[in-house]
């Protein structure tokens, strides 16, 4: 293995319940983590609606991968980016949230992306 | 000379992973390594014996094998997509006393850290979505 770190980006942009897709997204993330690389987490488009704080799925069989967000920090990835864009047209505040993010415009998306070594577009 | 990590999420019945094995095949063919093949959620699929496709279709699993045992390619599938579908080895087939294992030949079953090794090791890493 390398020993230098590695800035690995990893975007969730499908909604909750939609598609396996955010949790094998969230499992990449929390392995890099592991291997204790430099992990950034970007909610976009519809993917924003995981950090929806009021989430239930006790009635459902369905799994909510938004409860293992707030132990993030536990695995030190704390570089949680949120697509401004799609909160607004989601109608959503930013004290609705689950966990402090920080929020991006496109061109700044853009430069996440553009920063990052190696980029899991989910 | 790039070394390339391909990641499939997609079954063989999505065109995506028909993507990946022309990807695959036209990078060895531009002189260029693969590091790691990784088969991750539905992309296990691929890696799957039991498969019958019409006889008017391509076998997508036949035509992974033969290019994982031709050039010899580390290819990885991830064990907890593949226990979820059905996919096993003799070993997990055993472990869990079913059946029959279905694992083809030239595949090997383990985690997702090797997913993350081959994104540290390799120049490029690539994504093929369903």
């Amino acid at each position: 293995m390398t020993a230098k770190k590695q800035k690995i980006l990893v975007i969730i942009r499908q909604a909750p319940y939609s598609s396996v897709l955010p949790e094998a997204a969230l499992d990449i993330v929390l392995t890099a983590a592991a291997f204790e690389q430099e992990v950034s987490l970007l909610f976009f488009s519809q993917g924003v609606l995981h950090l929806l704080a009021q989430e239930s799925t006790d009635s459902s069989a369905m799994k909510n991968i938004s409860r293992a967000l707030p132990s993030l920090e536990l695995y030190e990835v704390n570089n949680i980016l949120l697509d401004r864009e799609a909160l607004q047209a989601n109608a959503l505040q930013e004290d609705e949230l689950l966990l402090p993010a920080k929020l991006l415009n496109p061109v700044e998306i853009s430069a996440a992306i553009a920063a990052a070594d190696q980029v899991f577009n989910c | 000379m790039q070394s390339f990590t391909l990641v499939i999420y997609a079954s063989p019945q999505s065109p995506s992973s028909m993507t990946a094995l022309n990807f695959a095949r036209a990078l060895l063919a531009s002189g260029h390594s693969l590091y790691r093949l990784f088969f991750y959620q539905d992309g296990v699929y691929n890696a799957c014996s039991f498969q019958v496709p019409p006889q008017d279709e391509i076998d997508l699993p036949a035509a992974w094998q033969a290019l994982v045992q031709e050039h010899e390619i580390d290819a990885v599938v991830c064990v907890a997509s593949a226990l979820k579908r059905g996919i096993v080895d003799t070993a997990e087939a055993e472990r869990y006393e079913l059946a029959a294992a279905n694992l083809r030949e030239g595949f090997v079953i383990s985690g997702l850290g090797q997913l993350i090794d081959a994104t540290l090791n390799s120049d490029r890493t690539l994504n093929f979505l369903p």
